[in-house]
Order: structure tokens, then sequence, then C-alpha cells
């Protein structure tokens, strides 16, 4: 049985309908991510099952019971805020001590499991300061800490992450994937970054426009979108967009470059394909595409450095077409208006629709 | 280079200031301490005789308590009622806002006179004859210290983000009222003070409900003195000069109570929401 059911959720801002016949299920200790842009009604969801906004249609279900009319203060649910919501008159000790005081455990166990919760996260060192004392990574580090330390059945974050900088962003999403899976605890986790949930996540609804438009592992997401958005949303993306010029062979004439992509088959009139930027392979020196690759001609526009990476774009009949190519491969003196050739296997080209 | 205004600069504006504040009331105790004072520049004799005077006035002394009796009621029962009252329109029906906000400049608005030609004809009779008493002049003084109030605590609300930390102690098993008593009182405190503050003072130098309210049937620390200007303008210079110390005292007095009760913790609440609870006073 699901541990966390989520049953035709529907919610309406006067006559804006911003959460459409949302179906969910969570699984005993699992890590579900809702990903979408911002208004897409992700957060709205997940504070119908935090208890936090009414539910105009719908049910939520914790272990099969019917949870949708208990205040969230019953709900047993614990919650990571986005502003991280620390009680500034408490140090973190109380912070995190306060939902233990709530339950009227006794003092000596209060502290004992705060401080021990506190430790978890690191954070033993600072527990007597208060939050303005504290950076904003640690004090997310508390809110953390501040709704495991109940036992929670169910652990929702709201965009926990998107108030801090790059680095601290990467520590802290290790380190709540870290707890979360040392805890066993189920998660719904809400972000609008697409590489947080990539990365975090047993699986990931994408929402958009109030909907969920896919629900799939993070490598099926990125792999196998299911539309045109979730494609362009998750991770980059570049577009083709072309004639069929043979349907029954899936010949597509992109600027005047015939494609062949077999996917294609039996289709007709204009089609767009996407491709993602790890996918694409620059042909050195002539090379020739290998079989089951299309081949295209570009002019080089331009190569950054990232890092790990180097994104080479290049103008391909109009478009611009983004490669990445890794740092060590020995490219030659990238100098833009050099003719580039491309290599892209054909299962990697997505029919976009 | 980035310029800034030298320190000498910063100096001399907060003398001026300084001199602009502190003039009125340096020459108000010149004054009442000014035997005769006719044609030099500083009094030619110093004298006590008007404190002395003042002191032995039992009618001033009763005025004193009067006037800190409605003015601390004041502050007790408005806190009492609009703290309440502006959590629940700020947190539960964020669409009477404006209308709260509107309801609590109003008296800013309304000339003291007419409030009180209006008051004592409405309550002279009928189901709450309270016109002339104690009550009519504490519920008219709450109503004409709720900009201060009502705009003060709204601001502390909005500054703590009170909406958001009332879910979080929601989540963590309180309910609404323990989350109310625990987590939002404590983190408005220096907005309740300030908000008290005001109130206080606001109510302590009021004169015109006081007069027409009220007048000789339950005489303020304010009625005295304006009856003491017409009599002698030393005497009721030395009554300014103890009333001045009286509301510093008591401001004072005010500040360290609630502070004490405080921890490290709402004195960092306090600093975060300084700023946007002056701009409620400025209003």
């Amino acid at each position: 049985m699901a541990h966390v059911k989520i049953e035709g959720l529907n919610k309406f801002y006067g006559s804006k309908h911003v959460v459409k016949d949302v179906n969910l299920e969570v699984a005993q200790g699992e890590f579900l991510t809702l990903l979408g842009p911002s208004g897409c009604g992700k957060s709205t969801t997940l504070r119908m099952v935090a208890g936090f906004e009414t539910i105009d249609a719908g049910k939520v279900y914790l272990h099969g019971k019917d949870i949708s009319g208990v205040p969230a203060n019953r709900r047993g649910i614990g919650m990571v805020f986005q502003s991280y919501a620390l009680f500034p008159n408490m140090s973190a000790l109380d912070n995190v001590a306060f939902g233990l005081r709530m339950q009227k455990a006794a003092a000596g166990t209060i502290r004992e499991k705060s401080v021990k919760m506190l430790a978890e996260v690191g954070l033993e060192q600072v527990m007597e300061q208060f939050p303005y004392q504290l950076s904003g990574g640690q004090q997310q580090r508390v809110a953390l800490a501040r709704a495991l330390v109940r036992e929670p059945e169910v652990l929702l974050l709201d965009e926990p992450l998107s108030a801090l900088d790059a680095k601290i962003r990467i520590q802290l999403r290790e380190l709540i994937k870290d707890i979360q899976q040392r805890h066993k605890i189920t998660t719904i986790y809400v972000t609008h970054d697409q590489e947080e949930a990539l990365s975090i996540s047993d699986r990931i609804a994408v929402m958009d426009k109030g909907k969920v438009v896919q629900l799939g592992a993070p490598d099926e997401i990125y792999a196998r979108p299911a539309n045109r958005f979730v494609a362009t949303f998750v991770g980059t993306l570049n577009q083709l967009t072309g004639q069929i010029v043979d349907g029954a062979r899936g010949v597509l004439d992109v600027a005047g470059q015939k494609l062949t992509v077999p996917t294609l088959a039996g289709k007709s009139g204009q089609v767009a394909v996407g491709v993602r930027p790890e996918k694409i392979r620059v042909l050195l020196n002539g090379a020739a595409a290998e079989a089951g690759e299309v081949a295209l001609q570009g002019t080089l526009k331009s190569a950054a450095l990232l890092g790990t990476i180097v994104r080479v774009t290049a103008e391909v009949g109009g478009a611009e077409v983004k490669v990445d190519v890794l740092n060590n491969s020995r490219l030659p003196g990238l100098t833009p208006g050099a003719q580039l050739s491309l290599g892209i296997s054909q299962e990697n080209l997505m029919v976009l629709e | 280079m980035n310029k800034r205004p030298s320190a000498s600069g910063a100096t001399i504006i907060l003398i001026l200031i300084n001199l602009y504040l502190g003039v009125p009331i340096l020459a108000t105790f010149l004054f009442s301490i000014a035997g005769r004072w006719d044609s030099t520049v500083l009094p030619e004799s110093y004298t006590f005789h008007w404190y002395v005077q003042m002191i032995t006035d039992p009618g001033v002394l009763a005025a004193i308590g009067r006037s800190f009796l409605v003015s601390g009621a004041t502050v007790v029962l408005g806190l009492l009622v609009v703290t309440p009252a502006a959590f629940i329109t700020y947190q539960f029906l964020p669409a009477l806002k404006g209308t709260m906000r509107f309801l609590a400049l109003l008296p800013y608005a309304l000339p003291g006179v007419i409030l009180a030609v209006g008051l004592i004809q409405l309550y002279s009779s009928g189901p709450l004859p309270i016109a002339g008493t104690f009550w009519i002049l504490l519920f008219s003084y709450i109503i004409v210290t709720l900009p201060f109030m009502y705009n003060a605590i709204t601001n502390s609300l909005q500054a703590i983000d009170a909406k958001t930390l009332m879910e979080a102690a929601e989540s963590l098993g309180a309910n609404r009222m323990a989350a109310f008593v625990q987590v939002v009182v404590p983190n408005i405190r220096p907005g309740l003070i300030s908000a008290g503050l005001l109130t206080f003072a606001v109510s302590l130098g009021e004169f015109v409900l006081a007069n027409m309210l009220v007048g000789g049937r339950f005489q303020t620390l304010q009625l005295v003195l304006e009856k003491a200007m017409h009599i002698d303008g030393h005497l009721s210079s030395a009554m300014v000069m103890l009333y001045f110390v009286l509301v510093a005292f008591s401001s004072l007095m005010l500040i360290a109570v609630a502070q004490g009760g405080g921890q490290r913790g709402s004195r960092a609440a306090g600093r975060a929401q300084a700023g946007s609870q002056m701009t409620g006073y400025a209003q």
C-alpha cells in the first residue's frame, strides 16, 4: 500500500485552477520530487498535503487513512520551508526541541534527542546559537533537524535550497539525501531546479500548469521525456525542425540536410526532433558518421569552457545546436566560423510532439 | 573613492538636532526655577518655590495618579484587544487588511473635538451610559491610539513573516493558540513594546478628549497643567518638567521590564524589524 496517496487533488484561487486533478502515490521510504516552473502548482500541492491549504476537491491518504480534514498539527508531517522559518527567539537547540515539547516529552528525553539530531546534521558546535548568528546553510540544517526530530511519518520540503548559494546547495542536498536514506523516511520534495531533482530523487513528477505531465525515475524523465515541455524543462535540449521528405524511411529535411530517423517513419509534414548536447559527437579530421548515426554540417559559433565540459555552439541551418564535449578530449583550436561535422546516434534523436 | 560625510559633518548635524530638541526643555527648566526674569538674558534669581508649590498641592499628585491610571489601562487593554485583532486579520482574513488599515488610520482624520461630541451624544444615555466617567476616556484613548497600536503590530507580524512561523509551529504539532503564544508573541515583543510606549506617551499628553469627555470629573495631569498655565507660567513650567521626567522615567521602566523578560533572541528579532516599524509610526 502506498504510504502517501494523493487522489484527484484540485485547488482553485478564485477562478484560477492552480492544481488540476493530481494523482500520486508515494511508497514507504521513497523520495518523490515535484518538479516544475514557478506557478505550476507544485508548492500548492505540497501545502495541501501538509494541511496549510484547504483542498477544493480530492483526498490525501496517509497509510490508507484519509487525512484531508485533519488539522496540520495532527497530521504527523514534518515540513522544511524555503525561508527556513526558524523561531528567531529560540536557540538552535530550542528550535529543534520545540516539536518534542509540543509532544510533552520528558525534559531529559527532549534534550537528548535534540542534541543527537543536531549532531546528525553537523551542528553540535553551534546549538546554543540563535538563528541570526547562523549562516543560511546552518539555519536550513537546523530546520531539517527540527522537522526530523519528531520522527514524522512524512517529510515535506518546499524549495529548501533555493535561498542558498550554489556550493552550499549541493552540500546540503547530499546531506538531505543521506539523512533521508538513513531514516528511510518517506519524502516529498518540491523544486524548480531540474538538476537538483535529477540528482536527489527516486522518482520525479514533472508538473506544468497544475497537472502532472510525467511521472518516472530521473533517468527515464531525462532520456524519454513524455512531451516537448518535459524535454525542454529537464536538461538542455537542441531542437531541429524540418520537413519529412520520405515518410516511408523517416527522412527529415533540416535546412537542406537529410537526416534519417527511423522513429519518424510513417509521419509527414513538419516535425521537430530533439537531442541532448552530450549525445552529439564532434567528428574530427573529416571522420565520417558511423553506422546508425546521422551527420550534420554546421558552422562553429563559440566554444565556452564550463570546467569539466566544453560547450560548443554550432549553427546548423539557422538553428543553434549546443554540443557538450568533455574537457579532456583534444579538440583542435576551435575558431569561430570553422566548419564542423557533428554525429548523432539515431536512437538519441527524440521526436517532439 | 566612495564619498562619505565626514565625521565632523555628522557631529555638527547631531549637535544641531540635540540643540533643536534640547533648548526648549532647557528653557522650560530655567523658567521653572527662575525667580525674577524680566530684562536680563538669564534669570536674576533662582528658586524652587514653584516645585514646592506643585508638590504640596494634593490636586496635582492626584491628577498624576489619574493620568497614569488611564494611560496604563489604555496600554494594557489596547494590547490585549488589538494584538489578537491584528493577528487574526493578518493570518486568517487578509481580505480585510485594507479595511482594517483604513479604520486604524481613521482616528487621525477625525479631530478630537468631533470625536468627543459624537461620543458624548452616543454614550450619555442608552445601554451604556458611561459619558463623563473614567471608562469613556479609557475607551476613547484606545481608539485614538489605534494608529500606533495596529500599525506597529501589523508591521511586526509582517517583518517576522508570522504566517510561515505559524505554519512551522503547526507542522511541529503546536495548535494555533500555542503557536501564537509561544512563537508569534515573543517575536513581536519589540513591536509590542514600541506600540505600548507610544500609546502611553500619547495618552498621557492628551488634552482635548480629557477636557471634553470628563473635564472636572476626572482631572488628568493635562487638565491641571492647562489650568496652571492661566495662573502662573512658572508653576506650569515646573509641571511640564515633572511631566517630562515622569514620561521619560516610565518609558525607561517599560523598556527595562519588557526587555528583562526577553532573551537575546527577541532582541535579534527586534533588530530585524526595527526598520519596518519606523515606517509604521511615520504614518
